[in-house]
Order: C-alpha cells, then structure tokens, then sequence
C-alpha cells in the first residue's frame, strides 16, 4: 500500500516536468542523436535516403582540412574573448547604476528591454545602415576629422562590428539577472559594511560582487554558450565576410551542410564544436564555483 | 465538475484537431487538388475541381511579379480549373532556399532553375520530362539539348537565353570624346579617360560572373580539362592568372573601377551607372529591361566585350551566358497541370510577355527574330547570343560561385595576388 502511494506520489512528481521533458527529448536529444548519426554517413540533403555509413571519413576530412576549417574557430574565440567581457561589464554597469527602485530607473529598465523584444533581423538591418561606409556613424566621426571607417571591408572591423550588435542586442538581458541577484542582498550587510568605513569601490569588490556570484556564474556561461552558437548577426550584417573573415563555427556548419551540401562533414564539425562548448563550460563552472548562502 | 471536465475535454480536442488541420495544409498544390490517386488529367477535366499549382521563380527584373501576374492571368482565362501561385524568390540564398523545399515535402510544382537545376536533377527531385520532350528537342539547338541533358534524361525545359553586354552612358562618353574600345588594352584606356575620382568611375560590376567570363577572354576554362572535368577548376593556368590580373590592375592599380565594398549590393550599383557616376557596366543584357522601366530617359547603348588575349578567337570577347528553365518537382501531384503551364509559358507568343519587356532573349531561334526589331542595344545583345557559350552543367555550381567570390575578392582587395588567389579557389573546390 506505501509502495503505490510512493509510485502514485512520483508519478505526479514526474507529470509536473513531462512537459519540458517531452519538448527537450524531441527538440534537443532526438536533433542531437540524429547529427551524431549523420556524422558518420556522407551524402546529400536532397536524398536522405541515398546516405552511405562513411565510418569516421568526415571527422578525418574535417582534420584534414583543418587549415580552412581553423579560421571559424578562431574568429569564435574572438567574439568570445570581444562580447563576453565587454557584454558582461556593460550588463553589470547598468544594474549597479538602476539596482535602487526608483521611478526613473524603472523608465530604463523599459528601455534596456527594448533590444531585447526586438528581432535580431531587424536589428541587424539597423547596424547595417548604422555602420555602411555612407552611414550616420561614419557622419558622426567626420565630425571630428575622424576619416570614414570601412565596417565591412576588414576582417577584424567586420567582427567588430557583429560583437558591437551582439552586445547592443543581448547584454541587457544580463542586466536583468544582475538587477535581480543585487536586489536580493540583504541591505543590512551594506549598511554594516557602510558603518566599518567601507568606500563604494570596496563595498563593490569585497561585498556586492561576492555576494552576486552565482548570477555571474549563470551569466558568463550562458552568454559563452551564446557567444560560440552565434550565427544570425553574422548572416545578416556580414554575410560571414569578408573573405569569410566574421564566419563562426556555426555559420562555417550552416555553409558547409547547406552551400557546400556536405551533410556528414557539417555534422562532424557540429559534434566536435559541441565537445569544446562542453568543455569550456564545466572549466567556467569549476573556476566560478560558488558556495555562497545568505 | 463535470461541467468543467467537459471544457476541457472539448478545448483539448479543437487544439488537438488545428494542430492537425495546420499540419496537413501543406504546400498550395495539395489544397483544392485531386486526390491521391486521381490523374491531373482527371482533375484537369472535373471543372468542378480547382486545382492550385506553386510557381516559384527568383526576380531578373524590377516589376518581375506585375510580368507574371498577367502571364498568369492569361493562362488562368484559358484553363479556369487550373490556379497559379507565384512566389517571387530572392537570388540571395536561393540554393539553401530551394534545397530546403525538395528536401522536404513541400517543393513548388514549378519553379525557375539556371545552372543549379543539375544537383535537383540528380537527386531525383525533378520529374523527367525526358518523353514530354520528345517532340520538342527540334527547336532547340544541339548545345542547349546537351546542357540540359543530365545522365541521359531531359529534366528541364529551356524557358530564356541570357546573354552579356557592356551598358555605356552615351552622356559620358560623348562629354570625353570616348570611342567604343574593341580591345583590352582599349577598354583600360576608355576607363582611365572616364574615371574621374570617387563620383564617376570608368567601369564597374566585375562580379563573379563577368570575372570567370574576363578570364575566358584571356584563355582560361572554368573546369579542368577544357570543361570537360567539372570536379577540379581550371583556372589556374597563365591566362586564368593574365585575366584576374587584369581586372585586379583596373581595381588596384588604375583605380578605374571602383574598390569591392564601395557599393553595398547589385542594385546600389545599378542606381550607380543610371545617376551617371559609372561609365561602363558590364551587366546581363536583361537589366536593360529594369532601365527601360524605370528610368526611361536615362543615354545609354551596349557594347559587346572588347577582345582578350585568348588564343581561341571564339573566346576573345567570352561573356556570361546562360539558359534558365522550367522544371516540375517529382513531388508535384498535378504534374500534367505543371506541364500545361509550362508549355504555355514558353510557347513563343506568350514566353514574349516576359522575355521582351525583362530584356531577354528566347532560346529558340525563330522566336529571337521577330523580337526587339529596331532596338539598338538588342541588336548588340543579338551579336553574343549567336556566339553564347554555356558553362558545362555541374551539381556543385553554387560552391563554384562561392569560392570565386572569395577568389576575386581577395584579388580585388588586393588580400593575395591574382595568382594565389587562383590557386586558393581551386585548392579548396578540390577539398570538396
């Protein structure tokens, strides 16, 4: 009689979560098994049912190959090591600046949300037009003698200007969570760290950033998980150029398995990306880890 | 309760059944047709039945919908059970787009292919008008029936002829005292006469397929054994690197042509040449149909390309050429209604409603002669559709295309010299 209650009791338990485990096995596990399927089979999106098992042939081709493949990773790494802090440092400047409940903040916390709720192709449309050669920010630099600066016709530029619509577009989210965690620190730790003689840069350093740990924590790995899938911003404002100079890996995996047609190899270089994230994300979460309870 | 349990149960069921009703929509060709089983010809028979046909086609001119509307309109008058659905598909992504749509189940009936149709054809996704076209090969000449021709089947039927021209600014040239140039060495000291800084340069639009065609002009073949091998490029010889180097010293060097990112996109360069701050333009022959449409007052006449270094006088004066088709997908259940359509959109009196005012010519040869009589740069365009030489069919032309953007780009920007670009771009086609 226990028994059955106890299986009843973890048959609603588990009911509460069917639903996000139903979406996660056909939206997640089922695409994820499926690419590793694919990455051991070579053939054409037009004829899936024309696929050959080719063994580990895509894996040693994308090895082999690597020298055009490397570029996409390393640009990667540089709009993680460019959006990551920049974004993250923004995020956190702006909630330190509106924590405090007050009506004048709540007007910014409307606009901040603004990027958020607008489409990353329309926002891409608008950096375009910010950015072309005969654009407003090119305007604004002459001003000041500042010659126009080609956006789009140099690689790192180019990158530049997708990190600069990434961070427009995505840090306010962060801001959110970092308003959220610094509102839940009880002010009586502030105001005993104010009575000791505490200045406003240590009060940050020693206390405030401490205490917001795991809302950092959260942070720096979501948006590094974003950061390595980035794809539309680039689509759109650059077309991955030029000379394929802002390609990701992801839109390097978007080229090869559409353009290119090379299924298998698409695959293969999605699992082995899917590896690095993996592994890059438990060293944040080791470094990071955060025993903080208050 | 009870009640309450009802409301569910019955909002449970009508989402149940929208979400079915939405999944079994489907494409346009399966509302309103013939059920399974059932010939389009029955279905073409029973007036009662509407049958609904996708049409999908990318834009080569401005008012390329209002073209199509009235063809259509035409063609819906003649046959009142048949309904056309025209999708205007844009050029940018158009090979992820349409292979997207045959990979799955929803391709449109029919649809508009220049050279990627080779790839759709080979992976079984086009129905094979091979007996269609029995009767039909006469018309056509023996290269364009071996262009279409993929593993012994005809997959496609050849819609229009697309040839290129290089558009002049008479203005211009008449300001400068230019003369038509009908070599290289003329046309680099035609550009330098007109090029006068950052508001009128001499010539522009060397894209990637005027770049291929000003190689051939120097000797060199897209493919590898003379075309014949489509597997490796064959652009890395002495006149692939003399023709790139060409058009690199008139970017570079010269500065006659304007820099790769001066304008953003093919129709800021067309509004270009109409303002009059570009010389020359080569361009395929139909945008003179956008002109004549909107901007009808605009000076302007063509030349055919002057002559290169090639030792093949045929190829001396090489442009891009083309074919664009119609083909059905192999998914289609109306394909007979398909085939009506088609057949009535490239008979000769109606295939004129689109091809005269979008500026193209006809790849048959009767219908060419009754068209643009009188028309001064038609007749230019008349002289290269004589000569026209097609790219041979390969299933990878869009990576073709992709890796000599990054060829001419690097080029052009002065990233690699000519030759190493060349030898880059056929490095990697080799990796495929």
């Amino acid at each position: 009689m226990r028994v059955n209650k106890r299986i009843k009791y973890q048959l609603v338990s588990y009911s509460f979560i069917m639903p996000f485990l139903i979406f996660a096995a056909v939206f997640s596990f089922l695409p994820f098994f499926i690419i590793f399927a694919l990455s051991f089979y070579q053939g054409t999106l037009l004829d899936l049912s024309g696929l050959t098992f080719a063994g580990w042939d895509n894996f040693v081709k994308v090895f082999a190959n690597s020298s055009i493949y490397l570029n996409a990773f390393y640009h990667s790494l540089f709009y993680a090591a460019v959006i990551i802090p920049g974004g993250q440092l923004i995020a956190l400047g702006l909630a330190l600046l509106i924590r405090k409940k007050q009506r004048l903040n709540a007007v910014f916390e409307t606009v901040f949300f603004i990027p958020l709720i607008i489409s990353m192709t329309a926002a891409g449309v608008i950096f375009a037009y910010l950015l072309m050669n005969t654009g407003p920010l090119n305007y604004v630099l002459s001003l000041f003698g500042i010659p126009p600066v080609n956006w789009f016709g140099h690689p790192v530029l180019a990158k530049l200007g997708v990190g600069m619509l990434e961070i427009w577009k995505g840090c306010t989210f962060y801001t959110f969570i970092y308003i959220a965690a610094l509102r839940n620190i009880p002010a009586d730790y502030l105001d005993a760290a104010r009575i000791d003689g505490c200045g406003g840069w240590q009060e940050l350093w020693t206390i405030t950033l401490p205490l917001i740990k795991n809302a950092i924590l959260l942070s720096v790995v979501m948006t590094t998980i974003f950061m390595f899938q980035i794809y539309d911003s680039i689509y759109i404002l650059t077309g991955g150029g030029p000379l394929r100079g802002s390609e990701s890996v992801a839109f390097l995996i978007y080229r090869v398995t559409m353009l290119d047609d090379q299924i298998g190899v698409g695959a293969a270089l999605s699992i082995l990306f899917l590896l690095f994230i993996l592994l890059v994300s438990l060293l944040q979460m080791k470094i990071l880890r955060s025993d903080t309870e208050y | 309760m009870a009640r309450k349990r009802q409301i569910c149960w019955f909002v449970i069921c009508f989402l149940i059944a929208t979400a079915l009703a939405g999944c079994g929509a489907g494409t346009a060709n399966e509302r309103g047709g013939a059920p399974e089983g059932q010939s389009g010809e029955q279905s073409g028979k029973n007036t009662d039945r509407q049958v609904t046909i996708s049409f999908w086609k990318a834009p080569h001119v401005k008012n390329e919908k209002e073209l199509w509307d009235n063809i259509i309109a035409k063609f819906e008058e003649e046959n009142p059970n048949i309904r056309v659905e025209f999708l205007e598909t844009p050029w940018d992504g158009w090979d992820q787009k349409y292979t997207a749509a045959f990979a799955g189940s929803n391709p449109p009936d029919v649809s508009y292919m220049s050279e990627y149709f080779v790839k759709f054809a080979k992976s079984g996704k086009l129905h094979d008008l091979s007996s269609l076209m029995r009767d039909e090969t006469g018309k056509y000449s023996q290269s364009i029936i071996d262009y279409l021709t993929v593993d012994g089947k005809i997959y496609t039927k050849p819609f229009l002829a697309v040839t290129s021209v290089i558009l002049y600014n008479k203005d211009l040239f008449e300001k400068e005292n230019v003369q038509i140039p009908q070599t290289w060495d003329e046309f680099a000291e035609a550009a330098k006469k007109l090029t006068k800084g950052p508001d009128q340069w001499g010539v522009a639009n060397f894209d990637k397929l005027n770049t291929i065609a000003w190689m051939g002009q120097a000797g060199a073949v897209l493919y590898a054994d003379n075309n014949r091998d489509v597997t490796q490029l064959g652009l890395d010889t002495p006149e692939g690197v003399k023709g790139l180097q060409f058009l690199t010293d008139l970017v570079l060097t010269h500065k006659v042509a304007p820099p790769v990112d001066f304008y953003t996109g093919d129709q800021q360069g067309q509004a270009f040449y109409q303002n009059g701050k570009i010389a020359m333009y080569p361009a395929q022959v139909s945008f003179t149909g956008t002109i004549k449409a909107n901007n009808p007052d605009f000076r302007f006449g063509a030349f055919v390309n002057p002559a290169g270094p090639a030792s093949d006088p045929a190829k001396q004066r090489e442009a891009y050429a083309g074919i664009g088709t119609l083909a059905i997908a192999e998914a289609s259940k109306h394909k007979e209604e398909a085939w009506k359509f088609i057949q009535f959109v490239t008979s000769p009196e109606n295939a004129k409603m689109y091809l005269e005012p979008a500026g193209f010519f006809s790849p048959m040869p009767e219908v060419n002669e009754t068209m643009y009589e009188g028309d001064e740069i038609m007749e230019v365009a008349k002289q290269t559709i004589e000569t026209m030489q097609v790219w041979t069919p390969n299933e990878k032309f869009g990576k073709v295309l992709d890796i000599v953007e990054q060829m001419r780009q690097a080029a052009f920007r002065g990233v690699k010299t000519p030759e190493q670009a060349i030898k880059d771009a056929v490095k990697e086609y080799a990796s495929q």
